[in-house]
């Protein structure tokens, strides 16, 4: 069993994508939390992960996640079914 | 005077190459032969913040480069062509995942012994110790320091230190036995280890702590830069936060060479160059650490400083250099030495120019400008 989510990559990270702006990736397990979007992420963009999410799990400091438009930085957070997941290089400054 | 380990005569090389890390890239220049003429090429990683970029002497076309970006956290990329093209490593530097502690920044890069090829040791801010065994493709974290029940005590917590934060430098193995090496840190100080990293003692009896209440510590000094001597790994050169300081092995006190230095230029800087054919000849690059820490050229007025006499006396250095209101300086990767036999000497500045001398410092131009801010200079 698994779930598919759209995620929409910024420039910053598309180096790893191949260019693509938006990728899909199939997640395992019947609820999903964000932490797991990462990961099948990484598996299938190996070195993503580790740039946006630091060693601890923490979605790192200048990089956003918006789950449905709404700001979403626990990597624990239960994702409904179809979610839009947009990953955004932070506006930190001028 | 120190004993003379090296006494092979110097080979011309056929060219110099420098691996420019900056604050926006990595670029490279290449001289002829003469090293009057020389070649800018990049940027690689454009918008990457490159703290170090090293060439594996053992093979001559191993590079590895530490770098990040504002946004993303930090990895390391390797080549194994020369530059040509690079990959990215498959477990950069990372701390333990249940440690708490993230790294920032991998800051200093240090090819392993001759006898361990494929074998790369890095320095993290904050101040963590890793090592790859397979060219820097994966990293592992050296538990005998980052896990040593003494680490806090000696680096201090990891928002502590310097302004772009802690760091772990200056990872020196001794060319006659892989297992005994030196580390250094912003903060921390110099430590030992003899068995391959899997320990680790302080090194800083006779190196002033001004800053700590207690002046005379056993460890949590401030090392910006410490290499081995030319040819004579018993002797080490330092540049601290508080002076300048040689050490000649077996002894473990390390005496104050910077009593030479005019007491208008000081002795604070980052760099700490060695001549690479002679033991008693070394470079540095003072900076005004008074009052609120400027890290600027003192007065403006940017000079190299050169001693040949292992730090009894220095000499200033700064012929073709601005005469006046220069405020840029050196960083502590960003000045090294080629091995001509008549030496040049290289550095990079805050405000993105290369200079060099090809005649051991008598005279100095610039090499180019108008790069971003030079964080690391390495001949490759």
């Amino acid at each position: 069993m698994h779930q598919d989510f759209r995620i929409s990559i910024p420039t910053q990270l598309r180096s790893y994508t191949g260019g693509a702006a938006e990728v899909s990736v199939a997640v395992p397990g019947p609820e999903p939390r964000l932490a797991d979007v990462f990961a099948a992420l990484d598996a299938a963009y190996p070195g993503i992960r580790f740039r946006m999410v630091d060693e601890a799990g923490r979605v790192r400091p200048h990089v956003q996640v918006f789950v449905d438009r709404n700001v979403e930085r626990n990597p624990d957070a239960a994702l409904r079914r179809g979610a839009a997941i947009m990953i955004v290089g932070a506006l930190s400054g001028g | 005077m120190a004993p003379r380990t090296a006494k092979a005569r110097p080979v011309t090389p056929r060219r110099v190459r420098l691996l420019i890390a900056t604050r926006k890239g990595l670029w490279t220049m290449t001289s002829d032969a003469a090293r009057r003429a020389w070649k800018l090429a990049g940027p690689q990683f454009l918008g990457h913040i490159v703290h170090h970029a090293v060439l594996d002497p053992r093979d001559g076309k191993t590079l590895l480069a530490a770098a990040k970006t504002g946004h993303l956290g930090p990895t390391v990329f390797r080549s194994t062509d020369g530059g040509r093209k690079w990959k990215e490593a498959v477990t950069p530097p990372k701390f333990a995942p249940d440690s708490g502690r993230v790294v920032d920044h991998t800051f200093w890069l240090t090819p392993g012994h001759a006898s361990q090829p494929g074998v790369w040791w890095a320095g993290t801010s904050p101040q963590g110790l890793f090592r790859s065994s397979d060219g820097g493709a994966t990293w592992e974290g050296v538990a005998g320091f980052n896990a040593h029940p003494q680490r806090k005590a000696w680096c201090g917590g990891d928002q502590d230190g310097t302004p772009d934060g802690p760091k772990l430098h200056s990872i020196l193995i001794d060319p006659r036995d892989a297992r005994h090496m030196y580390i250094s840190m912003s903060s921390g100080g110099t430590f030992e280890s003899n068995d391959g990293g899997a320990d680790w003692h302080p090194m800083n009896q006779g190196v002033r702590a001004d800053f700590q209440p207690n002046p005379d510590i056993e460890y949590g000094h401030d090392s910006h830069c410490v290499r081995f001597a030319a040819g004579n790994p018993d002797r080490l050169y330092q540049q601290n936060h508080c002076g300048l300081f040689r050490l000649d092995r077996p002894a473990t006190r390390w005496t104050d060479i910077g009593v030479g230095m005019p007491k208008s230029v000081g002795y604070v800087g980052f760099p700490m160059v060695p001549h690479p054919h002679d033991p008693d000849t070394a470079w540095i690059f003072p900076m005004d650490g008074g009052t609120v820490w400027p890290r600027v050229a003192p007065g403006g007025k940017p000079a190299a400083y050169r001693t040949r006499d292992g730090g009894k006396s220095w000499k200033r250095q700064a012929d073709g250099m601005p005469k006046a209101q220069a405020w840029w300086t050196v960083k502590r990767q960003a000045m090294t030495a080629d091995a001509y036999p008549t030496v040049g000497v290289y550095f990079g500045t805050t405000s993105g120019e290369v200079w060099g001398t090809r005649d051991e410092g008598r005279t100095w131009k610039c090499l180019a400008a108008h790069l971003p801010h030079v964080y690391a200079i390495e001949v490759a």
